[in-house]
This record gives C-alpha cells, sequence and structure tokens, in this order.
C-alpha cells in the first residue's frame, strides 16, 4: 500500500468529518471564484466595449468615480480637442441606467453621436440605423432584444418618450448587446440634460504614436481644469464598480484563506488526536518520522484539492447563474480562464499543506511509547 | 480629566448656528435636477407601480424654485408643477399641462403632489430659517448618530414643529418629523440610504421614505440626476408667466 492510497483509506474511513472538511474548503473557494470572476468580466466587457468602438483616449471630469461618469457640457470641449495635433475625430457619449416602461429592471441606455465611429464596430442584424441625428427610434443590442420581448417595429418607452425599435444590432461586447442605443441628441433630451455628455471619446489617426497620446494627456491637464485625459484601462480601473468589486473580492480571497486553513488545522488536528496509538503502531513497525509527516500532509492536501475541484465548479455555477439573473443580465460577462483555475488550485493546496504542517509535526513528534499508551 | 473635557468640547452641541449654516449652504444650488422613482405602499403594505417624476430646482439666499415634471405613468406624463419662494418667505404653486394648455391650478402646499406622499412646501425645507432652533442631544437614525434639532415658528404655520435628526459630519437630516398646530406627526421623512455627490463634495440622500400619519408611506428612489443642472430662460419661463415676475434664468 502507497502512502497515497494509505492517506485516502484515511479520509474514506471518516466520510462525515472529510466530507464536513471538503465542503467549507469547496464554500470558501466557491466564493472567490464566483467574486473574482464576475469582478474582472465586468472590467473586462467594459475595456472590450471602450476597445470595439476604437477609442483611443477618453476625456471626462477628473474625480468622477461613479459608476457613470458625471455629466458636462461638452460642445466646447470637443472643439478644442479635435485641434489637437493627430486627433482624427472626437464623439460625445452620454450613458444612463434606465428602466424600459415602469416595472423592468434598469438596463443600460447609450446615446452616441450620430454619424460618430463609435457606430461602426455594430453588426446590423436587423433593420436600419437612425435616419438623423434626433430620429426618436432606438436599436437594440441582441440580448436587450431578447430581455425585453422586442422586434423591429415595437415601441419602448424611455422616460416618457416614445421611440420606435427600427435595428437589433450585435457587439463583440456584453455590455453593448445588452443596452439600448439612440442618438447622444435624442439621450440629451431624454434625460434632459442638454449639450451634456458623460465622455468624449477620442480617436487618434493611424500616424499616431503613444507619444502623440500623452501629448494630449498632458495638454487637456493643462489647459482644462477639472478633465482629465484617460486610456479606457484607466477609465474602468477607476469606476466605482470595478474598485467595489475587486476589493470585495480581494476581501473574500482573504477570508477564504483563513477559513480554510482553519478548517483544514481543525480537522487534521481531531484526527491525529483519534489516531494516536495509529501512529505509535506505525512508528514501531519503523516508519520514519518523516513518512508519518509526508501521510498528514497528503491527507490534508487530497482535503483541500477535493475541496478546491469542487470549489471551482460550484463557482462557476455561481457566475454563470449571476450572469443570467434578470438584474444582472447583460452587465457582466464572467470571465473563466484555465490559469486562473490554476491558480485557485494551487490556493487549494496551500490551504491544505498551510492547515496541514502543524498537526503533521505534532504526530511526528509523538514518541512511540506514549502513543501506544494513548487511550 | 482632559478627556472628557476635550470630548464635551467636540460634541459639538454649543455649536448649533454653525451646523444650521451648513445645512441652509448645503442646500444651495444654481441648478440640479433628480429623477425619482416613488412608490406607494399602502398601510396593508400594497406597492403601486413606481411614479416617475424630474425635479429641477434653484435654491439661493434670495429665491428657491423648484419644477416638477411627471414621467410616467401616462396619466402625469408632462404634467408639470412649478413652485417658488421668495425673499420675504411666501411660496407660489402652479400645476399646468405640457405646453401650458389647460388651465393653470394654484396648489395646496402641503397637499401630496401626483397623489403621493412628497410634499411640495417640504422641498423648501422652511424650517430650517425659523427663529426658534432647539438643541434636543443626540440620537440615531438607522444606525448612524444625529443631532436632534426642533424647530418652531415665529408666525402661526400649518407646521407648528418641526424635529429634525441631523448627521452633523455631513449636514444631512436624517430623519423629519412634522407636527400640525393639534401637536399631531403629520409625516416622518426617513433617509434610508445615502450617496456621495458626484463631485465628491459631501453626500445627499439616495433613498428617502415618506410615512403618513396612517402608517401609509411613499418610498422615494433617486435614480438619475444632474448636479450642475443648466437652467436656462425657459425653465421656470411657465412659472415666471404665471406668478406674474419677471423671467430670469
Amino acid at each position: 500500500m502507497n502512502l497515497f492510497s494509505l492517506a485516502l483509506g484515511n479520509l474514506r474511513r471518516r466520510p462525515a468529518r472529510s466530507s464536513l472538511t471538503v465542503s467549507a474548503i469547496a464554500l470558501g473557494i466557491a466564493a472567490v471564484v464566483a467574486l473574482t470572476t464576475i469582478a474582472w468580466g465586468f472590467e473586462v466587457s467594459w475595456q472590450k466595449a471602450n476597445d470595439a468602438r476604437g477609442t483611443d483616449l477618453i476625456v471626462t471630469r477628473t474625480g468622477s468615480q461613479n459608476a457613470m461618469p458625471s455629466p458636462f457640457a461638452g460642445t466646447a470641449i470637443m472643439e478644442q480637442l479635435a485641434h489637437y495635433p493627430h486627433v482624427q475625430e472626437v464623439a460625445g457619449l452620454l450613458s444612463e441606467m434606465l428602466s424600459i416602461g415602469d416595472q423592468s429592471p434598469p438596463i443600460f441606455v447609450f446615446g452616441w453621436a450620430y454619424g460618430s465611429y463609435l457606430w461602426d464596430h455594430l453588426k446590423l442584424l436587423q433593420g436600419r440605423w437612425p435616419a438623423d441625428r434626433n430620429e426618436p427610434v432606438a436599436l437594440l443590442g441582441t440580448l436587450a432584444a431578447e430581455m425585453l420581448h422586442k422586434r423591429i417595429g415595437d415601441r419602448i418607452e424611455l422616460e416618457g418618450q416614445t421611440l420606435q425599435v427600427v435595428g437589433i444590432f450585435q457587439s463583440s461586447a456584453l455590455v453593448e448587446n445588452g443596452a439600448v442605443l439612440i442618438t447622444l441628441d435624442r439621450a440629451q433630451s431624454i434625460t434632459d440634460k442638454p449639450n451634456k455628455v458623460n465622455v468624449l471619446n477620442i480617436k487618434m489617426d493611424k500616424t499616431a504614436s503613444e507619444a502623440d497620446a500623452s501629448f494630449v494627456k498632458e495638454q487637456v491637464g493643462k489647459t482644462l481644469p477639472g478633465f482629465a485625459a484617460i486610456t479606457s484601462g484607466e477609465l474602468v480601473s477607476q469606476n466605482a464598480v470595478v474598485r467595489i468589486a475587486k476589493a470585495m473580492s480581494h476581501v473574500t480571497i482573504l477570508i477564504a484563506t483563513l477559513v480554510g486553513a482553519l478548517v483544514v488545522f481543525n480537522t487534521m488536528l481531531m484526527s491525529i488526536n483519534e489516531r494516536t496509538r495509529e501512529i505509535g503502531v506505525l512508528q514501531a513497525l519503523g516508519w520514519p518520522r518523516s513518512r508519518i509527516v509526508y501521510m498528514i500532509i497528503c491527507e490534508s492536501a487530497m482535503l483541500a484539492l477535493l475541496g478546491g475541484l469542487i470549489g471551482i465548479a460550484v463557482g462557476v455555477l455561481l457566475a454563470i447563474g449571476l450572469e443570467h439573473t434578470e438584474l444582472m443580465r447583460g452587465k457582466i460577462d464572467a470571465i473563466f480562464s484555465f490559469p486562473f483555475c490554476v491558480a485557485v488550485l494551487g490556493l487549494s493546496l496551500f490551504l491544505g499543506i498551510g492547515g496541514g504542517i502543524y498537526p503533521a509535526r505534532m504526530a511526528a513528534r509523538l514518541s512511540p511509547a506514549d502513543a501506544l499508551r494513548h487511550e | 480629566m482632559f478627556f472628557c473635557l476635550h470630548a464635551w468640547a467636540d460634541d459639538g452641541r454649543d455649536k448649533l448656528p454653525d451646523l444650521l449654516s451648513a445645512i441652509k449652504q448645503a442646500r444651495l444650488s444654481d441648478g440640479f435636477e433628480v429623477r425619482l422613482a416613488i412608490t406607494l405602499v399602502d398601510a396593508q403594505k400594497v406597492r403601486s407601480a413606481p411614479i416617475k417624476v424630474a425635479v429641477i430646482g434653484q435654491v439661493n439666499a434670495d429665491r428657491q424654485r423648484f419644477l416638477v415634471r411627471g414621467i410616467s405613468p401616462e396619466a402625469i406624463r408632462n404634467r408639470y408643477i412649478a413652485t417658488m419662494k421668495n425673499a420675504a418667505g411666501s411660496i407660489t404653486a402652479f400645476e399646468y399641462g405640457p405646453d401650458e394648455a389647460g388651465r393653470p391650478v394654484s396648489l395646496d402646499l402641503f397637499a401630496g403632489i401626483f397623489k403621493t406622499d412628497f410634499v411640495i412646501w417640504d422641498l423648501f425645507g422652511a424650517w430650517w430659517d425659523w427663529p426658534y432652533q432647539t438643541d434636543e442631544g443626540f440620537g440615531e437614525v438607522k444606525g448612524r448618530k444625529c443631532l436632534s434639532i426642533r424647530s418652531r415658528p415665529a408666525a402661526p404655520s400649518p407646521v407648528k414643529e418641526v424635529v429634525s435628526c441631523v448627521d452633523r459630519e455631513h449636514a444631512v437630516a436624517l430623519s423629519t418629523q412634522l407636527y400640525d398646530t393639534q401637536n399631531r406627526l403629520r409625516r416622518t421623512i426617513l433617509v434610508e440610504k445615502l450617496m456621495r455627490r458626484n463631485s465628491g463634495a459631501g453626500v445627499t440622500a439616495k433613498r428617502i421614505t415618506i410615512v403618513d400619519e396612517h402608517g401609509a408611506h411613499s418610498e422615494i428612489e433617486v435614480y438619475g440626476g444632474d448636479e450642475q443642472y443648466q437652467v436656462s430662460p425657459e425653465t421656470f419661463g411657465a412659472l415666471e408667466r404665471l406668478s406674474g415676475k419677471p423671467n430670469s434664468p
């Protein structure tokens, strides 16, 4: 019988305790997986949306860390930005979370400057684009159309204004697929924010280098007090929702690590206490102390690995379930990657080994004579 | 002993005028817009479909004025309530339809608008200007420590007394109880949730509950808005025309 099968046998001899330990570790790992994938997914899906649009820099208010940057009058700033070298186009964007009708959960509504490059990356599946900057029409992302049960020709009500659905589009970014898209002018009218935008998107020309982008950033900082030009990545990482989600995920990792290690520690300590005579017999049979240490650590590592595997599966299911809840659908895009799963399994293994070291050393320190006398 | 003295000096209860001044200062705005979803909950806990309104406000030392625009449902869509308080303290309010169509009606300032518990008179926070303000000691609202202030008017008023509990750090009233001339509690305004202002300076109410004397209540949630709303000459144009005042932004 090798060390692995001996350790496995020891765990199987106490099924209730082993199952409880595995469940506790699995729950901790599941929370880590679900929260982390959602936090990353939220960040990545916004990043994807900005990247898909082809935006190089975003001008927003400084210190605006809310989920939606606070609106500002953009016309004069747009004109100024358009004169910077290598700036090909500046496009305003106004977005809000609004309910369609009275009862539906809030959904992203994007108002994009009519005719700007922001529309170029979308694939029109059905219908048409708005005919002019003020036409009272809306386009729905594929997911939004599905969630709202709307088709071409249907009407939707936004803040008391009725808009006709004239197109269904598809985007590579989930947040856009789950959104309602209207022209900027229409969005300003619906939300009563004349001439205002949340952000100004800058597209640089093809000859622009990173130094040119840095120059624009610098100029905005110098000439537009209260505003900053940042990359889409910087905008997303400053977003309050992303920051809160990430902070929660870090705290969960910390708590899960501590709880997991303590659970393994407690289980192994109790197990050794119960098996004192057995360990004494093994020592009397000539087992070296190191082999006893390996056996105990092997047991705790097996518990943690099994807990980790179950936790990853539960966490993935949890994240997918959350993605499909009515409130979150179209807003988060949980990201699962092989390296992340390996890292989480590594964390589980660390918990197992960390929680098993002290009990293993305690077992190895037992003298065979005392162990055999143990009742 | 030193710590006791320090704590006594720092409890701020001798600084009521400063706090009142901070509350009034926090209300000042060249223009703001908030969009509110109001849900009515009756005494049997039955909830209505949300009523959405937009409130545009402008508050300065000489004048306060507000425009409430009905968004949904259809029955209140583009119905407007415009109200103004002048430097002398007199308040006028009118209700009118789209494009000022139909006969504008003067409103009862103490009645809830659009059949909710949201009362026009409360928007002005008139009690902060009343001459009698007394410190009633510390209290707690939803786990937040606050200073209780009792306000009484000098002249007769349908609201005889207001008891507020104010978060001193943010100069925000967490609860406001309004009593009528018979000393009956007419309504309680409770701040359920605060949110940081977009500017980052200070906080403001995100969710409010107004409980009426019968136990029914209105839950009011801010779901959108603009802290730097650009008030145009036309924003309060109808109000100025109806009250016969010159139009000024």
